[in-house]
């Protein structure tokens, strides 16, 4: 018959370690004086302390485990903090040491290789966490997001945006569009294209008049005036 | 580099189209300053782009002048001249002489070897004392990349980290204390997609050379690369619009000196039509400007 653990220590579920480790020693104090009572009184207390000392060992193991645990979740987050203020390494490098990967580990490798531009492999990891654990929603909306946003659709969108911002239209307030009107205002700095280069214009005349000889030679004209 | 970076022609507005032209003209001329006539066929786009984007993010102007031009001794041309061109110039002597050395290594023709070791080999050595640490750089990661290749990587973002953190780290060799977090990732993400692009243009070639290729050692092919890219289209159409996304989000949150109609026409559209071109197999890849 299953006795709860806690209840044979005389402790409540929470209780911390020292709490535990303090009502198991008292109790293997009191049922190892009684064990040496004579008659039905000894067998039993000899029979509670082998209860107890499995209860302790149970109770001990589930902490041992809870501990990991947090720990273990602390990592993590501490992890995630690192990804956060962009410490890249660090955080592979933390996450490298971890052995049991479950699917939260790959869920960070994920960012991290998204981070690095390595989107191939950062689509690889999240589809294995969604697959790991696929009633999670953070695991499974992320894919969603990664793959709708980087099927074309989206993406075809953002093309049409850029294009607006060619061509001065009404309403693309824009910076591209403003150092488009500074560009058009002729100032004689180059990065704004250029406008009419140094001798472009006798360059022109000369081409006209050279232009005007052959059309004369052949008997027609283009300048009237020469 | 390989000379795919370059703008989306038809959006191109005129006087930018120019002023292309004149910083083209301008690196070539820079050439002849520096290293001599033997080099100048090396002058490509990427090279244009790389001094357009330096030169407004660093806000130096450039100066048009009006020279001769060996190719067309008729007329006059306008010439970009600007401050940053002889390192424009020296890192894309080096990017060359070490890709020819690349593809010696893997195997190619005897022609390309003659080339290099000509003509590049003296602009080389003189480039390589101007900026050595980037030819450090260069030289480990294709190191690197070899290793990789030899190993038949199968990973498309491993395989492709070596040439884009090679970007990346040029990048903060040439800006120095003004480089930003979004700048390295601009770098990053153009270095991953000239080399995937390089791959994706080379499918049919390095299938039948036995060479390593990102896409076929990730996703192998049994047919020919036309039937590989329609196959493989989402695989393909998300890896590149990954990329896209990364550029124009970098681009976006740079802050530039002069207007940036040229930059943004070369990341938001040269990139994607040049993708494209590639992806429905048009045989007319070949970029005039």
């Amino acid at each position: 018959m299953y006795k709860d653990p806690y209840l044979i220590l005389q402790v409540s579920e929470g209780a911390s370690e020292e709490e535990i480790n303090a009502a198991y020693e008292s109790l293997k104090r009191q049922y190892t004086e009684q064990m040496f009572l004579p008659g039905e009184a000894g067998a039993e207390a000899a029979r509670k302390l082998t209860e107890l000392e499995e209860a302790y060992r149970e109770v001990k193991s589930t902490l041992e485990s809870k501990r990991a645990e947090a720990d273990y979740g602390s990592r993590f987050g501490v992890i995630e903090e690192k990804i956060k203020q962009n410490k890249i390494n660090e955080a592979q490098q933390m996450l490298d040491e971890i052995m049991d990967r479950n699917a939260e580990w790959h869920y960070l490798q994920s960012i991290i290789f998204y981070k690095k531009s390595w989107y191939n492999e950062s689509k690889a990891q999240l589809e294995i966490a969604a697959s790991m654990e696929p009633g999670n929603p953070k695991y499974r909306d992320a894919l969603n997001r990664l793959n709708v946003f980087m099927s074309g659709q989206a993406k075809q969108q953002g093309y049409r945006q850029a294009d607006a911002q060619y061509g001065p239209q009404e309403g693309a307030s824009d910076t591209s569009h403003r150092q488009y009107g500074r560009g058009a205002a002729y100032d004689d700095r180059q990065m704004g294209g250029i406008c009419g280069a140094p001798g472009t214009a006798e360059n022109c005349c000369l081409q006209l008049i050279c232009a005007d000889c052959c059309c004369e030679c052949l008997g027609g004209d283009l300048i009237l005036c020469c | 580099m390989f000379g795919y970076i370059a703008p989306d022609k038809p959006y191109l507005y005129i006087k930018d189209y120019m002023l292309y032209k004149s910083v083209y003209c301008g690196l070539c001329k820079s050439i002849k300053e520096s290293y001599g006539h033997l080099p100048r066929f090396s002058t490509n786009h990427d090279s244009v782009f790389l001094s357009i984007l330096l030169h407004n993010y660093l806000n130096k102007d450039y100066t048009i002048q009006r020279q001769n031009c060996i190719l067309h001794p008729l007329k006059k041309r306008s010439v970009a001249v600007g401050e940053l061109s002889k390192k424009v110039v020296s890192l894309n002597i080096m990017l060359a002489y070490h890709k020819f050395t690349d593809d010696i290594i893997d195997g190619e023709g005897a022609f390309k070897r003659l080339l290099r070791f000509i003509i590049l080999r003296r602009a080389y050595r003189r480039a390589k004392s101007f900026m050595p640490r980037a030819d450090e750089i260069i030289a480990r990661e294709y190191e690197r990349l070899r290793q990789l290749e030899r190993q038949n990587e199968r990973s498309i973002d491993r395989a492709s980290d070596c040439f884009a953190s090679m970007m990346e780290q040029l990048c903060r060799e040439l800006l120095g204390e003004r480089s930003c977090e979004d700048m390295e990732r601009l770098f990053y993400n153009l270095g991953k997609w000239i080399y995937l692009i390089d791959a994706l243009d080379d499918l049919d070639k390095d299938k039948k050379a036995h060479r390593y290729n990102p896409f076929i050692a990730a996703y192998g092919m049994e047919g020919d690369a036309e039937s590989f890219k329609s196959e493989r289209r989402d695989e393909l159409t998300f890896t590149f619009n990954c990329i896209y996304d990364a550029i124009e989000r970098s681009f976006y949150n740079l802050k530039f000196n002069f207007n940036t109609d040229i930059l943004s026409n070369i990341l938001l559209h040269g990139i994607r039509s040049r993708t494209n071109l590639i992806m429905e197999n048009c045989k007319c890849t070949r970029i005039r400007i």
